[in-house]
């Protein structure tokens, strides 16, 4: 027997007025609400954005591209990213451009009084600092040059919880770091929401 | 994190922040206790800001010093009188540290009259256990051969002290020993009723690589596989049998008693039970050790008292250095008198050292091996880490022998034919140097690096392949083995699943921060960075197929190739591996090492150390492999004893705080609720030392 045609529009349409009629908004009854509307049902409430297309929207979105080229980068909808930013407050919309807060809470890896840890820090010179510390120190593991560190000898940062962390700036234990399996990575955070 | 916990760590942080160190250390009394801490200032407030921290208790010693000072002439003070202030409280100061040095040069002393040149093993600076001959403290009595105890003596000039010694007479030979042929041949008859076996085994080595000198060809490869057997099976059965225990793991737990270095047994919970061989008798295997360190540390003495000095050794060799400014004539003729001391301890029947002079110190001739000697060079990087070299006429170096430590598990990068034509061939056949052509260009990067000027790191990017993921072969010989496949054979054809004995490739992976979630970030509190995933994946010949079938064989969660590390991510450090058993053996260091002093603080019983070592070597280090039987009751309960004395003289959160255990754990262990873990016994060890 052959299969019913379906007609999509006409489906459509039927799902929008039935949600007109229940009270809810246009958006709402498309199934796409906006960035301040709820579901219209919660049964079928979207899935959490996963952990790394938020991490590679928000970092593309830092990069100044556009929300919908971010979200496309993500693998995501505009729709999609424009609701996980205004739902977290991961991001804000200054004129027409989206953008990701700048005291967001970053999480980075940190080489501090002997070891290897994670260090969360929201505030961006901190995280810039961290950034140029861990960068001075992949050139010192690639090319064992210990000036590269000089300028770092007796700096520190505060996390976000206003733990202090000087730099660990000991060649010999930044190699034994290294060898643990810490020294490897190809980004340098990941935002903490 | 408690409230309290929060506030204590407000208060630390705070505290650090204002001393302006995270690792505190008064520089009178070396106390490190942050909260003991207050600044100093040097010259006295009024005349100079200049502020280094000092414990409380300095402090007050320092202050009260200042009050003797002279009084202030101008007010404000003047120049001069501020530098007259200053350097009268920095002489305080190093008062306080010459009477601190006075003491500790003192215990040093007393330190080095106790200590004695005994092996150890301990997990130097790292997790792996490793022996090392060093100078041994230890108020703890311990068993040592007589071997040890005379080789002590001859390193150290101390023998030491003996409490109480036991002496193993042989008995009657065994009645129902027979005479066999060796490989069903008459000529190597061995009856061992008249003979020696072991003897009678090596002189007939002797004999046969005597008849290879005159053979031809194919009658010489015949003969040298008969000396290699004969080689393997004096090895054997000389040493090996003597030690050998099977490991089963047991399916559930069982109580064992474990006999250890005290002496009544106490009892354990196993899980892995150890079988003894038929001929284990660790008495002869731990004389037969205790011997062979006796003849390297009689070769040590004899080096060092003709002057000379030695580059590295191990078990049955020693590589005599030439020390700087001597000739090589002298050295030559000095080394042979070292060598030639052995002659008479040949139990071989021939008028032949005991030491052999190795093939690497011949110079070559188109390939060959001369008669006459070449000065040989050598790069030692850490415990068999080492190559052999001679350098060319352009200064280029020509590599004699090169160890494969390190590398020897990987799968080669590049065939001989995909060689870069810029790195000379090797000098001699692959085979004779025992390593494989990557292996070679490997070390010769390294040595060329160093011979330029050793700044600038070996370029290791240029070796074909090198970017490639590192990987090793092994076989699924054990369900154990096998078991990390079940996942992936699910719902698979028969064909495509792993079976037993199928080879599977091991992978090293790294760390990507970008791909953690948030929730495998262990807790937020210790900020430790969660384990690498441990790489596997079914065998492929071609690298980068496997690669990308490559899982965790923990979590079964799949591994993208890029978390793998390659060879260059893998080996890039491999010229500064450290040696930590030695001083002076860190990544940077550079130069003679030393031999360290260690303290014993506490003696751990373990079983096996080569448990499950080949599927280590292969597969990377499985730290429950390690047999560990723990301390025995005596120890713990000794701890317990100093835990309880100074949890009367300090606060629980100094314990805690020096020895980097909860409090809650301490009072546990103080109070006999719990039964420490042999770590946090060591801890615990440690901290007691610290404060007393």
């Amino acid at each position: 027997m052959p299969r019913r045609r379906r007609d999509h529009s006409a489906e459509y349409r039927r799902r929008i007025a039935k949600g007109l009629a229940k009270g809810l908004s246009r958006s709402q009854a498309r199934g796409h609400p906006k960035a301040a509307e709820r579901h219209s049902s919660p049964k079928k409430k979207a899935a959490a954005l996963e952990d790394h297309r938020q991490q590679i929207a928000l970092r593309s979105l830092r990069k100044g591209m556009s929300l919908t080229a971010s979200a496309r980068e993500a693998g995501l909808s505009a729709e999609r990213l424009r609701h996980f930013l205004s739902t977290t407050g991961a991001g804000r919309k200054r004129g027409r451009r989206w953008f990701v807060r700048e005291d967001l809470p970053r999480r980075m890896l940190l080489y501090t009084s002997g070891e290897a840890i994670a260090v969360t820090v929201s505030k961006r010179g901190a995280a810039s600092e961290i950034a140029r510390f861990m960068n001075a120190v992949q050139q010192f593991l690639r090319s064992g040059d210990a000036s590269y560190l000089a300028p770092f000898a007796g700096q520190s940062v505060t996390d976000i919880a206003g733990k202090w962390h000087p730099f660990e700036t000991d060649p010999n234990v930044l190699y034994r770091l290294a060898d643990t399996g810490a020294d490897l990575f190809p980004l340098l955070y990941r935002y903490v929401l | 994190m408690s409230k309290h916990e929060n506030e204590r760590e407000r208060r630390k942080q705070q505290r650090l922040e204002r001393l302006g160190t995270n690792d505190p250390r008064c520089s009178v009394c070396g106390e490190t206790r942050w909260y003991c801490f207050d600044g100093h200032h040097v010259a006295g407030r009024r005349y100079d800001d200049t502020v280094t921290p000092l414990c409380l208790n300095c402090h007050a010693e320092q202050s009260e010093a200042q009050k003797d000072h002279p009084a202030l002439v101008f007010t404000p003070p003047d120049r001069l009188e501020r530098i007259g202030h200053f350097l009268l409280g920095l002489a305080d100061l190093l008062e306080g540290v010459i009477r601190k040095l006075r003491e500790f040069g003192r215990q040093l002393i007393e330190e080095a009259r106790n200590s004695v040149g005994l092996p150890v093993r301990a997990p130097y600076g790292g997790e792996q256990y490793t022996i090392g001959l060093n100078e041994l403290t230890s108020d703890k009595p311990l068993w040592y051969t007589l071997a040890d105890c005379i080789a002590s003596t001859l390193l150290t000039g101390k023998p030491p002290k003996v409490l109480r010694a036991i002496v193993f007479e042989p008995g009657e030979p065994q009645d129902n020993m027979k005479s066999i042929h060796l490989f069903g041949e008459s000529t190597y008859n061995v009856d061992p009723r008249t003979q020696d076996f072991y003897r009678r085994l090596i002189q007939l080595r002797i004999a046969v690589k005597r008849q290879m000198e005159t053979a031809n060809k194919s009658k010489r490869d015949a003969l040298d596989a008969e000396q290699q057997v004969l080689k393997i099976l004096a090895s054997a059965t000389s040493y090996g049998i003597f030690v050998e225990l099977n490991v089963e793991e047991l399916r559930e737990s069982e109580t064992a008693q474990c006999f250890g270095a005290h002496e009544r047994p106490f009892q354990v919970k196993i899980d892995k039970a150890e079988t003894p061989g038929s001929y284990f008798h660790p008495l002869l295997g731990t004389l037969i050790t205790g011997a062979a360190r006796l003849m390297l540390a009689i070769a040590e003495r004899l080096i060092l008292n003709a002057g000379l000095d030695w580059a590295f050794c191990d078990t049955d060799s020693i590589a005599i250095a030439t020390p700087a400014g001597m000739s090589d004539q002298e050295f030559l003729g000095r080394a042979e008198k070292v060598r030639e001391w052995f002659t008479p301890l040949n139990p071989y029947g021939e008028a032949k050292s005991l030491l052999r002079v190795e093939d690497a110190n011949y110079a070559l001739k188109n390939g060959k091996r001369a008669k006459t000697l070449r000065p040989l060079f050598c790069f030692a990087v850490s415990a068999k880490r080492y190559a052999l070299f001679n350098v060319d006429p352009h200064g280029m170096p020509v590599l004699r022998k090169v160890s494969a430590h390190g590398l020897g598990h990987l799968i080669a990068p590049y065939e001989e034919k995909d060689a870069l034509s810029t790195i000379p061939r090797p000098a001699i056949s692959l085979d004779e140097m025992g390593v494989e052509r990557w292996q070679h260009d490997f070390w010769h990067l390294i040595i060329q690096s160093e011979l330029w000027d050793g700044k600038a790191r070996p370029d290791f990017s240029i070796l074909p392949s090198f970017n490639r993921p590192a990987a090793s072969r092994y076989a699924a010989t054990t369900p154990h083995l096998l078991r990390w496949f079940k996942a992936y054979n699910e719902g698979k054809l028969r064909a495509k699943q792993v079976w037993p004995f199928n080879f599977m490739l091991a992978f090293q992976a790294k760390r990507l921060m970008e791909w953690e979630p948030e929730k495998e970030v262990a807790p937020r509190s210790r900020n430790r960075l969660p384990d690498l995933p441990r790489a596997v994946a079914p065998y492929h010949k071609d690298i980068s197929v496997a690669a990308r079938n490559c899982f965790d064989r923990e979590t079964d969660a799949r591994i993208p190739p890029e978390q793998l590390k390659t060879f260059l991510d893998a080996l890039g450090r491999y010229d500064l591996h450290p040696e930590p058993k030695f001083l002076f053996g860190d990544y940077r260091d550079r130069g003679a090492t030393k031999r360290r002093h260690v303290v014993v603080t506490e003696v751990r019983n373990i079983g096996k150390e080569a448990n499950r070592w080949e599927e280590q070597f292969y597969l990377g280090a499985e730290p429950e492999a390690q047999i560990v039987y723990g301390s025995a009751p005596q120890e713990e309960r000794q701890v317990c004893a100093r835990l309880q004395e100074a949890m009367e003289r300090h606060r629980v959160t100094a314990i805690a705080e020096a020895s980097g255990l909860s409090r809650k754990h301490i009072y546990a262990i103080a109070k006999r609720k719990t039964r420490p873990s042999a770590e946090a016994l060591n801890k615990l060890n440690r901290a007691l030392d610290q404060l007393s």
